[in-house]
Order: C-alpha cells, then structure tokens, then sequence
C-alpha cells in the first residue's frame, strides 16, 4: 500500500465521517437549545 | 428506542455501502487489473464526481421551488443539496491532486476540466457564504434561489470539458474506460456514493429544520 493511496483514503473518507459527525453533534446541540426554550419561562417585561 | 433503531440501520446500511465499494476495489478488481496500487486512488476520487453534479442540480431544483411556492422547505432542501455538493466536490479536487502527483508526479496541472471544476467549486463555496452573510431575510432567500440556479450553467462546462478541450487534457473520455472491472467498481462506488449523499443531504435538510425553529423561537423570545 502506497502513502498516496492511504492519503486519498484516508481523506475522503475520513472527511465524509468528519462531516457526518459534525452535523450529528450539531443536531444534538440545537435539540438541546430548542428544549431549553420549551422549558424556560418567557420573560413578560418588554 | 424505535427511532434509536431506525438510525442505527441507516448508519449500518451507509457503512456497509462504503465497505462494499472498498472491498471491490481492492479485493474483487484487484486481481483482474494488472496496475500499481496508486490506481486504486481512482475508485475514492471518479465516486465524487456524481453527488457533486447531483448536489448542484438540486440546489437549483430547491431554488425553483422556492420562488415558485415560497415555501422553506425547498430553501432548506437547496441549503443542503448545495453545502453536501460542496463537501463531495472539495474531496474530488483534493483526491484528484494525490492520483496526479502519484501517477505523474504533479499535484496540478492546468487542465480545462480541473479549472472548470475549481470555478463549479468557488460558484456554490460564494453561494454558501451568501446564506450565512444574509441569513434568515426572504430577500436573501430569493437571490440565493436564483444564483443557485444560474450556478447550474457551469455544470455543462466542466461535464464536456473534456470534449472541448479536443483531448489537450489528462482526464480519459468514455472510450477510454474499456475495463469493465475498473468500470464496475467505479460503479459500485459511484452507488455508494450517492447514497452517502442521500443520507447526508437528509441530515442535514434536519440541521436546517432546527436551525429555523430555534431561530423563530430566539426572534419570538426578543419581540414583545
């Protein structure tokens, strides 16, 4: 096995699990976000 | 817990995909194709070329929606197909360089088809910064609905590029792709591809879904 092919491997299909991880946190970290405002109590002052 | 399954499936069925496009280039062709090992360089890089295209032409169909219903569903589905066209055609620029400098001892070269391909890779990259600059406003939404679909003019280009450069390039035409192993693998992996793609594009048109509603929530929160 060659540097070069383990480079191309590496990086496509490191970078496709990278992205794929990446929106996975992502969703994790907005679900997170929307719960806290359903439970949060709405400020009246304005 | 059901839904725990139906994810865990998907992300089975991604990977097995994946699993079988490696193991037929390296295990099934292999033997049938007397060739050094950086050819199998080509079965990461040649795979990218369609969820690329298939991105960008989607964008457009989610442009074309957009402005003809105003709905944000198709905004949203034209944010995605765009950004995960983006992702497939970075790694094709990045994997296209590694195969030369293997096979020719070059990373670049100035070919018509590379050059195209770079310019189809700055048109949806300017697009993508269009929607994170101007985010949220229906205005932004309309002029990224019309650039994503005058983007598409360029997908032709880089698709006959080969052709227009009247063989002055190092990229094959069909006729060179005699070998049906190297075809049929590249197929497989062009399949499997496309499914990542599919996969993708869906979690992230779900990014986006809560990305609106988080947004709307912030926005209703600060109204009084």
């Amino acid at each position: 096995m060659s540097g070069y092919m383990l480079a191309a491997y590496l990086v496509v299909l490191g970078s496709l699990a990278g992205y794929a991880l990446h929106l996975h946190s992502r969703r994790r970290a907005l679900e997170r976000q929307a719960h806290a405002s359903d439970t949060l109590p709405r400020t009246e002052e304005a | 817990m059901e839904e725990r399954i139906i994810r865990s499936a998907r992300y089975t069925g991604v990977l097995a995909l994946l699993a079988l496009a490696v193991w037929a280039g390296f295990v099934w062709a292999a033997p049938l194709i007397k060739s050094p090992p950086d050819q199998k360089i080509l079965y990461v890089h040649v795979p990218n070329v369609a969820p690329a295209y298939l991105g960008f032409s989607l964008t457009a169909v989610g442009g074309i929606g957009f402005l003809a219903t105003r709905r944000e569903a198709w905004d949203r589905f034209a944010l995605a197909s765009a950004e995960v066209g983006v992702v497939f055609c970075s790694l094709l620029l990045v994997s296209g360089p590694i195969w030369a400098k293997a096979a020719w001892n070059e990373w670049w070269a100035w070919d018509l088809r590379l050059i195209s391909t770079t310019v189809l890779w700055f048109i949806y990259v300017a697009y993508l910064f269009l929607r994170s600059f101007a985010e949220g406003s229906d205005a932004a939404r309309t002029f990224a609905s019309v650039y994503g679909v005058l983007g598409t003019l360029a997908i032709p280009f880089v698709v006959y590029a080969v052709d227009i450069a009247g063989g002055k390039t190092m990229h094959p035409t069909q006729a060179d792709r005699t070998i049906e192993a190297v075809s049929n693998t590249l197929l497989a992996g062009t399949l499997a591809f496309l499914m990542v793609f599919v996969w993708l594009v869906a979690k992230r048109i779900g990014v986006a879904r809560l990305e609106d509603l988080v947004a709307q929530r912030r926005f209703d929160e600060e109204t009084p």
